[in-house]
């Protein structure tokens, strides 16, 4: 190893760095070469070992970093992506909150609904989230024309993707198709994820999904009734819905909707949900029950009900305020009557009244 | 695996046995007292008979009611996870269970309290034998009428039910005294408290001890003792 006076690049065009190190003020020559003395006895060579320890180094670098730069940092392009790209790319489940909304779930075949979607929150605030529509979660054919649908119009008013994605999160995003039902009549789902980097690969799915009956179907051929609640029953807190179809075999899936909203979607039975009302208003709800058949024959049942969870409220309020006051009631007795039979037992004591 | 509804029938029938024991063993001991303190009225096997049992019954009723009030709590605990709160709670008949099981288990630490207060003693002085009798028949009633309500549940009937239907009582109609009246009634449970507090401090009542020489001017009840000899007619 020499040093020299001077720090400057080495000619050769086979280096790929090289440094010299100045014998007084201790810089130091670095190479990294194939060849090895090419440089001459001045140079400090990383030979093919150390150049071999720099790609393990780096690759190990690569991995610890993967999670934030994987999928694609920086974001895609709006485009029309199957589910199954963001299932590969994308595996952690986010914080966020996905809703899902259309202007109509009873369209009439090649009739125009819109499909919107909302996140809030999350973790990719000032980053990119993108936002895809789905008619299947499945890795593979689940683009809404798979189905047949038609998007007329994306989030961008100018395309017809079923990808869309924002720029710079901020914080909350909604997002719009404009579809055009199937030209066949039948049960079809639409689904919807989003999707964001920063610092991982967060998705968040829409599992439930949103039910369209397209057209008419044939009637009579399933007949779906819901055995509780009873149609214009007053309900509140966590309610049981259950349903009954007839015939009760080969049922594909049947859906449970409030207000036309999908609450779930199951493929087996027993065909009973359990229902938090606290998370709708208080009024007037219509709770629908579609069922679907190996046959296709559909069945709908819809009831309409009453929730009404603030009087259930009071009435709680009520009960523990009962139980406090009777049981306060209970040990007032308990001294009063202890009290006057002491007072009873002390008169007499003192009166001596009798023998 | 144990489930916690299974626990909760264990210590339900835990409950129930030992209470019903203690509620028969002080109306024993109650009805031994009217016998042995009519002593010159009644046949000397009835008088003996009264005297060995009473002494029993009253240890016995002690005990029972002390077991009966850890099971009637660990009832409750069971209880609480073997559904869930929120389905619970929606049922009018449930939640009357819930209120008559509370109201019980205050009644009965009230009878437990006067017997580990003032010991068998108690039974020298009348006027604290019927409160004492009278507190452990009303929590017997409440717990009756909780596991009338638990048969409801469970098994969509009980046999209460014609006792129910004579005096009035709708299973499922919630018993709501409503926030104003209940309000009410605890301001004047506080005041009825305070009151008998007062009233025991100015006659100095809290120290008084209740035994056959203390409290034996009128009635002349005997203690009831185990193995105590055979009271002679006077």
């Amino acid at each position: 190893m020499e040093t020299r006076p001077a720090f400057d690049a080495h000619p050769s065009s086979d280096a790929l760095l090289h440094f010299r190190r100045n014998h007084n003020n201790t810089d130091k020559v670095l190479r990294i070469s194939w060849g090895i003395g090419r440089f001459g006895p001045e140079c400090v060579c990383l030979k093919k070992s150390h150049l071999f320890l720099a790609l393990i180094a780096a690759s190990i670098a690569v991995i610890i970093a993967s999670p934030g730069i994987s999928g694609y940092e920086g974001g895609v392009p709006d485009s029309n992506l199957d589910y199954g790209c963001s299932t590969n790319c994308h595996t952690k489940q986010s914080g966020s909150a996905i809703t899902m909304d259309a202007s109509a779930t009873d369209l009439d075949i090649g009739q125009s609904v819109t499909v919107s979607v909302g996140v809030t929150g999350g973790e990719a605030s000032g980053t990119p989230l993108g936002v895809m529509i789905v008619s299947a979660l499945t890795k593979d054919g689940s683009l809404p024309s798979d189905a047949g649908w038609t998007i007329t119009s994306d989030p961008t008013g100018s395309a017809t993707n079923n990808y869309h994605e924002v720029g710079a999160y901020a914080g909350s995003v909604t997002m719009s198709w404009t579809l055009t039902a199937p030209s066949t009549a039948g049960v079809y789902t639409l689904y919807a994820r989003e999707i964001h980097g920063n610092g991982d690969t967060w998705k968040n799915d829409y599992s439930a999904g949103i039910a369209f009956i397209v057209g008419t179907i044939a009637p009579g051929e399933l007949t779906v009734f819901i055995t509780s609640p009873s149609s214009g029953s007053e309900v509140a807190g966590t309610i049981s819905v259950a349903a009954t179809m007839i015939p009760q075999g080969d049922i594909s899936y049947a859906i449970l909707s409030v207000d036309g909203n999908v609450v779930d979607n199951k493929g087996s039975g027993p065909f009973t949900w359990s229902l938090d009302t606290e998370q709708f208003t208080d009024g007037a709800h219509v709770i629908k029950v579609t069922a679907v058949n190996s046959t296709g024959a559909v069945g709908v049942e819809e009831i309409a009900v009453t929730i009404n969870n603030a009087a259930a409220g009071e009435t709680i309020l009520s009960w523990v305020w009962t139980m406090a006051a009777g049981s306060l009631l209970i040990i007032a007795f308990l001294a009063m009557f202890i009290v006057m039979a002491l007072m009873i037992r002390r008169r007499v004591m003192k009166g001596g009244k009798v023998e | 695996m144990v489930t916690m509804s299974a626990l909760h029938a264990l210590t339900a029938e835990l409950h129930s046995g030992f209470l019903t024991l203690a509620f028969v063993c002080v109306m024993i001991v109650a009805a031994a007292q009217v016998v042995v303190r009519y002593k010159n009225h009644m046949p000397d096997i009835f008088v003996r008979w009264a005297i060995v049992v009473r002494g029993y019954a009253e240890a016995a009723s002690y005990v029972a009611a002390v077991a009966g009030l850890l099971g009637l709590l660990l009832s409750g605990y069971t209880g609480m996870y073997a559904w869930p709160m929120d389905t619970l709670l929606e049922s009018g008949v449930v939640r009357n269970k819930i209120l008559f099981t509370v109201y019980a288990t205050v009644m009965w630490g009230a009878v437990i309290f006067i017997r580990t207060r003032f010991g068998r003693g108690l039974w020298t002085c009348p006027a604290m034998a019927f409160v004492y009798v009278t507190f452990t028949f009303v929590a017997y009633g409440f717990i009756g009428m909780a596991g009338s309500l638990g048969a409801h549940i469970t098994q969509g009937g009980s046999v209460l039910d014609p006792l129910w239907s004579i005096v009035g009582f709708k299973v499922e109609s919630i018993v709501d005294f409503g926030p104003e009246l209940a309000a009410g009634i605890a301001l004047a449970s506080a005041g009825i408290f305070v009151v008998s507090l007062w009233l025991a401090r100015r006659y100095d009542l809290f120290a008084m001890k209740l035994a056959p020489e203390t409290c034996q001017k009128f009635f002349k009840w005997d203690e009831p003792r185990i193995h105590e000899p055979v009271a002679e007619k006077r």
